[in-house]
């Protein structure tokens, strides 16, 4: 393997590995304060859009997600 | 000739008696019910079993079939008429 | 699963072998989360029934009554209730009740009859009634109570067919849109007494109906209870020893000895296993791939990373082992029992010291613990405390730099220097943790001490299957965090440690690594300055920033920036002997402080949040710990200088 292309792969997982990081953060810690304060302005659209559990009749995902750890 | 009547707090380990009556101390309303949920209710016998180390605080007394575990601080809620037969430890 | 699969939930007092029931009737079809908000566990399973109708099985919080004063026993009522949003109402209660002590556990059981259809008791530990000698009358049992009631031994999963069987015909006859309740041949008077309460207009109970109902719980067994249980003996041994003033507090602290010493000293084979695999897996892609980028990432970057901390799944899962082995047996109330008196001096509560002991593992999972404390102001001291005890994250930090700095000098007997400054970094935890709890009851959190109230439950043998299906959880979770933050941490790391490379026009000399021109290195000495005063060079600077985000994820971090290549094995000793031909011995006691106070895990504070409910308070726990190890280092430094040392 060329270390141009170990370059370009080794750059693509960082990037990937950054944008998961940065998800996961907003998920856990921005998210829900952010949508009860859209939700207080009355956008309740944008509210279940960036925190799923607002959605109603969603029974999937009401809260039995297991990582309490990270 | 009548029961001696003492707090279930100022008794010492091996004493016990009838549980005759549970104060509830204005802002402890809360606590006296926690403590009659937890089977320390007026007519129940209760009996200290142990003391904690350390200023003998908190003790343990045996009610209802279990053994509960309390400051004395909040055992002076409850009024209880002492077993004549038993002496304390 | 379909939203209209039927569900049971197992209801009842603490201590009444609800959870092994739990397991039982699930094995492993289980899922342990948390409901939305608070962070109050969440288990919920699955089990096909013999008739192939799956069924979901809810595992609630143990309570006394349905009138909550904890956040778990909140739960618990608001999902009985039908009042937990996102949380549909079981169609079935399942009552579990210790059959050794059915006067105080029947209390709730009527509290539970009260809201109506669909109620049904498993008498558990029935195996240790009869041994205690105990008949009773089923028959009039079930019907004075008007519920139907299953006998069950949930550890040896006797009687569960059994209950499924009820469960079965239970929604069989709710389907038929018959009454539960009004089928069998229930007793006149009890049917007066259970005028079913509709779920919402459930109301705190008065001190009188309290005592009604436990006046109803003497009736019933005064019909039904042909001879009451004989005291439980060994019990009553045990403590004999376990609560003694003297005996009981000098076996609690061999009790806590051994677990240290034991989680230090049989760990350390399996952990030298895994670092060996770690090592291997690294040179093997070493030896099997180009040198290139990608390479350095995936042996330097993710192995790495990821290795350095799979290390400690051997002392995490030796730590739960001994927490869930004292809990199961009953000794961890015995134990905040013992300390009670401790623990209130500095303002915390008993059970303060469970939470507090978990957290030498994590401080995680000792936080989510500190829900069983029903003060606010009991469970935010606690929860703000808990990150300053040590936990096992740190270990590596310690180990490195002791091995590193401190010469392993015999001082008394079998006692040398290394192992004494271990000692000295823990007791220092504890002082700091004990200290800023009686500040914090002090200021913040003013007020009353709030009460103790607890039950002792009778010694048991713990189950294997509670202990296994426990452990197996807790290394789903870390091996899962290993995989997933901690190796995306490093990954991102390695890039900013290798990323721009130097130009053409810059130097790269011994003292001007490559590393010096890389992102990690313009961070480090942009906060250089403000780590001065510490000792610590932009070296450390760049280390302590993925530190930030973890502790452990240090050791590899620095291992990065030190650029040193070769295995994990190897690297750790290089690292060690580079530090020490790097940094004064000042700077190591500064670094090993900052440590001991500093809030150096995201996690933390996420499960702070959680747990909370606000930002506020991860806020002040990462400000005052912050401040603390700034503090704290300072001094070290400053004091070690002065020294001479």
């Amino acid at each position: 393997m060329s270390t141009s292309l170990q370059e370009g792969i080794a750059l693509t997982l960082v990037a990937l590995a950054a944008l998961v990081l940065v998800s996961r953060a907003f998920r856990k810690l921005l998210a829900e304060p952010l949508a009860r304060w859209l939700l207080a302005r009355g956008k309740v659209k944008w509210a279940m859009r960036i925190y799923p559990k607002f959605r109603p009749g969603l029974r999937k995902n009401s809260g039995t997600e297991t990582d309490c750890c990270g | 000739m009548k029961a001696p009547i003492s707090k279930l707090g100022q008794l010492r380990k091996g004493q016990g008696g009838r549980i005759v009556a549970i104060e509830a101390v204005a802002h402890h309303e809360e606590l006296a019910q926690r403590l009659m949920e937890m089977g320390l209710l007026e007519g129940c016998s209760v009996e200290v079993i142990h003391e904690a180390p350390f200023g003998r605080d908190p003790i343990a007394v045996r009610v209802r079939g279990a053994l509960v575990a309390l400051r004395r601080n909040e055992a002076d809620q409850i009024t209880v008429e002492l077993d004549s037969g038993r002496k304390g430890a | 699963m379909s939203a209209d699969t039927p569900r049971i939930a197992l209801a009842g007092n603490p201590n009444c072998g609800k959870t092994a029931l739990f397991n039982a009737l699930t094995g492993g079809r289980q899922k342990v989360g948390n409901y939305p908000g608070v962070t109050v566990e969440r288990k919920e399973g699955t089990l096909t029934m013999p008739s192939g109708l799956s069924l979901s099985v809810l595992d609630l919080p143990g309570t006394y009554s349905l009138d909550a004063s904890s956040p778990d026993e909140l739960i618990t009522r608001d999902v009985i209730l039908g009042l937990q949003p996102s949380e549909r109402r079981p169609e079935i209660l399942v009552a579990v009740a210790d059959a050794t002590n059915l006067e105080r556990n029947l209390g709730l059981v009527l509290e539970l009859r009260a809201l109506g259809k669909g109620v049904l008791l498993a008498l558990n530990m029935m195996d240790l009634a009869e041994q205690r000698g105990i008949e009773l009358d089923l028959a009039v049992l079930s019907k004075e109570l008007g519920v139907p009631i299953v006998p069950t031994v949930a550890v040896r999963g006797k009687g569960i067919p059994e209950l499924l069987k009820q469960v079965e015909e239970l929604l069989q006859s709710l389907n038929s849109g018959l009454n539960g309740k009004s089928s069998a041949g229930v007793s006149a008077k009890a049917a007066e007494t259970a005028q079913s309460v509709a779920p919402e207009s459930w109301r705190k109970p008065s001190s009188e109906e309290i005592r009604s109902r436990f006046a109803e719980v003497d009736r019933v067994l005064k019909l039904a209870l042909r001879r009451p249980p004989k005291p439980a003996l060994w019990t009553e041994r045990i403590d004999r020893v376990v609560l003694h003033p003297l005996w009981g507090s000098l076996l609690l602290g061999a009790v806590l000895v051994i677990m240290f010493q034991a989680i230090f000293s049989w760990a350390s084979a399996p952990a030298d296993l895994i670092e060996a695999g770690v090592g291997w897996l690294g040179e093997t892609v070493q030896a099997g791939m180009a040198e290139g980028p990608l390479r350095s990432l995936i042996v330097d970057g993710a192995i790495a990373g990821v290795g350095s901390v799979l290390v400690f799944l051997p002392q995490i899962l030796l730590l739960f082992l001994f927490i869930l082995l004292l809990e199961d047996s009953g000794y961890m109330s015995r134990a905040a029992f013992l300390m009670d008196r401790l623990m209130s001096r500095v303002g915390l509560h008993g059970r303060a010291f469970i939470p507090l002991l978990s957290s030498y593992a994590c401080a995680v999972p000792g936080i989510m613990a500190a829900r069983t404390i029903s003060s606010r102001r009991d469970r935010l001291t606690t929860i703000l405390v808990a990150p300053l005890t040590t936990c096992s994250a740190r270990l590596p930090v310690y180990s490195l730099l002791i091995a590193a700095f401190i010469p392993n000098v015999v001082v008394v007997g079998p006692l040398r220097l290394q192992g004494l400054v271990m000692f000295g970094l823990y007791l220092g935890g504890i002082l700091a943790t004990l200290v800023m709890a009686m500040i914090f009851r002090k200021s913040v959190f003013r007020g009353p001490k709030s009460p103790l109230l607890m039950e002792l439950p009778s010694y048991k043998w713990p189950s294997v299957r509670n202990i296994v299906l426990g452990l197996l959880e807790r290394a789903k979770i870390f091996v899962r965090r290993a995989g997933t933050v901690i190796l995306l941490l490093s990954v991102v790391l390695w890039f900013l440690a290798a990323y721009p490379k130097p130009g053409a026009e810059d130097a790269v000399d011994p003292a001007h690594p490559a590393i010096t021109y890389s992102y990690a290195g313009k961070i480090g000495r942009a906060i250089e300055p403000l780590m001065r005063p510490l000792g610590f060079d932009w070296r450390v600077s760049i280390a302590l920033i993925p530190g930030f985000a973890a502790r452990e994820v240090m050791v590899s971090a620095l291992a990065t920036v030190y650029s040193i290549e070769g295995g994990e094995d190897e690297a750790a000793t290089a690292l060690g002997e580079r530090l020490a031909r790097d940094w004064t011995l000042p700077v190591a006691l500064s670094l090993l402080v900052w440590y001991v106070l500093a809030c150096q895990c995201l996690s933390t504070l996420a499960v702070t949040r959680r747990e909370t409910n606000s930002w506020l308070w991860p806020m002040v726990m990462l400000g005052y710990m912050t401040a603390l190890a700034y503090l704290g280092s300072f001094a070290t430094y400053r004091l070690a200088l002065w020294l001479g040392l």
